[in-house]
């Protein structure tokens, strides 16, 4: 029975952990130290990055379909999908490159945003070279600009990250006056569309009835879209410059990796006698 | 977008502890293992956006390696090789309780027996409220005071699940020993199943599954057991159970879909949908306006929860913390593809940040880690029922931790104090002579 006992020592090493702590403090000081002072250079020679922030709210909220009022109230379920058009529509062409391309157009020369190394195109003809800076601008525009649906609150947070935060703001200004204007173009277009379809229809139809259901149709498509026209989104939160940095958050990295590194450091130790003896294997045996 | 560093960091993390663990521990079949390559994988596999589920952003992916670097370096640094002078014999295992039917065994099946009568009463009233509504407003209802607990809430939280639950853990450990007999073990999952029918829910079968893989694994590196085909064949009834409820509960979404195909999706999402509601978490709700930090209240909430009903007989305003976690995912939330109803799972690393933020992460993550490796410790050099059972509990919790941090529950509390009771104090182990 005697031999079967552990002691908690045994089961629980902290002691001959604090122990051998003791014994490799010079190494032991010299991971957190590593840890701390890289995490303390690393923090003061990145460059800074700023957020500006807005939140947008879709017009006519009325319209959406919230999710399944009679999905289950516990874990995880396979139901229908959710429909929030609205929504949806301006998350769509945040997304597209499309919309995106028109910046790329406006800011190609701005260094602030698109830093273009003649080196980078070097060898390639002018048509190559347009590709791939056409390609890495929108790469670089998906990267700075990120959205946030809240869907507790159908709104919609936008926001620009930059390394100069002044830019960032004007950006994120034009970002969204551009937003609006485009989708605005798209509805105007697509009910100019239907508009012109239900009037042709109606046009060509010689029944009385089936013409007054068309233009009644018409009217309908004309007051629903004409809501989304005249109002796609409203701005609950407007940009601002933004006071403080987002990146790098100095004090809570240097705290975090300089834990990160004492726990690490006791990791270490703890593998020290089982590097030893791979080490003492290794060249024991050494073919 | 995820850079390519995000990819190397995350392989090097991965490999960098099976490796440690498996120098310090001497075995690939240890906690650290399973932890990495679980949590390593469903990471992955959130990253590449397979379902359509909303990929997190690069910040909630670097939180998420935090935590497996955290978890990683405590276990590994607790981890022991096994000593040499502490081998485990089948036969000590065997001998000390086989055979010893005691009065209070009696008692521990007689108690079983009770609760499948119990539950057999709750399964015929679930048959007849299943005629006339669907399943998604059944399950939507089960929990609520509407649903087939109604007025029984006492009942099914202090007696059915502890009792299910705890002699799933018991009886299945018990088997592994051979220290009880195969009857009780078919007893305690039939009661799972008829739990599950009952509640029209998976997770009492997921948890049995991967409970018997769990202790499966560890008693087959520990020697006391050796693989045989019909080991396989037996995980695969649960597993037919699994795929026929998840047929039965389909959805609109996946109403074309086979039984294979939707357990598939079902997988991925249950797994990875939980990675999206985390970032929506972290980039939704602000420390100090939206909640405030919970201070190791979050992670030790299952037991103001077990307590509850006696707190609020003295102190009527107690309001147990997880009421405070409730507000933020008891909501029904849209995550892109099949996750469209997705509530309650946000990861365990949503209830360690909700308690101290990304410290909170790192901190309770390493301890987790550290206190795993001890009891797998305890396991190897000293097995017992009691830390067999806290061992299965830990690595499932742990594993399970990609969906949400179950601590904050009271249900594997009660498993740990009745696990305790029956094993150490007052049936199987009592009687112990060496």
């Amino acid at each position: 029975m005697n031999e079967n006992k552990i002691t908690l020592t045994d089961d629980f090493n902290i002691f001959n952990l604090i122990r051998n702590l003791w014994k490799d403090r010079i190494l032991f000081m010299a991971i957190i130290a590593a840890f701390g002072i890289g995490s303390i250079i690393y923090t003061l020679a990145v460059d800074p990055i700023w957020e500006v922030i807005s939140v947008i709210k879709p017009a006519d909220p009325s319209e959406e379909t919230t999710l399944n009022e009679a999905s289950p109230i516990i874990g995880l379920s396979l139901g229908g999908y959710s429909h929030d058009p609205v929504i949806n529509n301006i998350l769509i062409t945040i997304k597209s490159d499309t919309f995106l391309e028109q910046f790329y157009h406006k800011y190609k020369s701005s260094i602030e945003l698109f830093d273009f190394k003649e080196k980078d195109y070097e060898g390639m003809d002018q048509k190559q070279k347009a590709e791939m800076m056409r390609h890495n601008a929108l790469e670089k525009l998906h990267k700075v600009i990120d959205f946030q649906v809240n869907s507790d609150h159908n709104t919609i947070t936008i926001s620009v990250k930059l390394k100069d935060k002044y830019f960032a703001y004007d950006f994120l200004n034009d970002f969204l006056s551009t937003l609006k204007e485009y989708i605005v173009k798209q509805n105007t277009e697509e009910m100019e569309e239907d508009f012109r379809f239900y009037s042709e229809l109606s046009q060509k139809s010689n029944d009385p009835m089936i013409s007054q259901m068309l233009e009644k149709k018409v009217m309908e498509k004309m007051e629903k879209k004409y809501k989304l026209t005249s109002n796609v989104f409203r701005i609950v939160q407007k940009p601002a410059v933004p006071a403080k940095r987002i990146f790098p958050k100095r004090t809570m990295t240097v705290v975090v990796v300089t834990m990160i590194g004492t726990l690490f450091s006791l990791m270490i130790i703890s593998l020290k006698p089982v590097f030893i003896k791979i080490y003492k294997m290794l060249k024991d045996n050494p073919a | 977008m995820i850079p390519d560093s995000f990819y190397y960091i995350l392989i090097s993390i991965v490999i960098f502890s099976i490796l440690l663990a498996w120098l310090k521990s001497g075995t690939i079949f240890n906690p650290v293992s399973f932890f990495t390559i679980w949590w390593g994988s469903f990471i992955f596999i959130s990253s590449i956006n397979l379902v359509g589920i909303r990929t997190p952003r690069i910040g909630t992916f670097w939180v998420l390696l935090t935590a497996l670097a955290l978890y990683s370096i405590g276990s590994v640094t607790f981890l022991k090789s096994r000593s040499s002078g502490h081998r485990i014999e089948p036969v000590f295992i065997t001998s000390h309780v086989t055979g010893e039917e005691n009065f209070l065994l009696k008692i521990f099946l007689y108690a079983q027996i009770v609760t499948t009568v119990i539950l057999i009463v709750f399964l015929r009233k679930s048959i007849g409220i299943l005629s006339s509504l669907d399943a998604g407003t059944y399950r939507f209802l089960v929990y609520t005071d509407a649903g087939i607990f109604e007025g029984h809430k006492l009942l099914l939280n202090y007696y059915i699940r502890p009792s299910v639950f705890t002699a799933m853990f018991v009886t299945m450990a018990g088997v592994y020993l051979g220290s009880i007999k195969k009857k009780y073990f078919i007893l305690a999952v039939m009661n799972i199943f008829i739990y599950s029918t009952v509640i029209l829910g998976r997770s009492s079968v997921i948890l049995l599954i991967m409970c018997s893989v769990i202790g499966l694994a560890y008693m087959y590196d520990s020697g006391l057991i050796k693989i045989k085909k019909r080991y396989v064949a037996l995980i695969l009834v649960p597993f037919i159970f699994l795929v026929s409820m998840s047929v039965f509960r389909r959805s609109q979404y996946l109403a074309n879909k086979s039984g294979m195909e939707i357990v598939a999706r079902y997988f991925i999402w249950y797994l990875t949908a939980p990675f999206s509601a985390f970032d929506y978490f972290l980039n939704t709700y602000r420390e100090g306006i939206d909640y405030d930090f919970t201070h190791f209240r979050s992670v030790l909430g299952g037991i103001e929860e077990f307590l509850e009903p006696l707190i609020k007989k003295f102190y009527p305003k107690f309001s147990q913390i997880n009421n405070s976690s409730y507000s933020i995912i008891a909501e029904f939330r849209d995550f892109g593809g099949p996750a469209t109803h997705h509530n309650s799972h946000y990861t365990m690393l949503f209830t360690f940040y909700k308690d101290a933020g990304v410290i909170g992460v790192a901190l309770f993550s390493y301890f987790f880690g550290a206190l795993t490796s001890s009891v797998y410790n305890s396991f190897r050099n000293n097995t017992h029922l009691f830390n067999l059972i806290i061992l299965i509990l830990l690595t499932y919790l742990s594993i399970m931790g990609t969906t949400r941090w179950e601590l904050m529950f009271a249900w594997p509390w009660t498993i740990i104090i009745l696990s305790f009771l029956v094993t150490k104090k007052f049936i199987f182990e009592k009687k112990v002579q060496i």
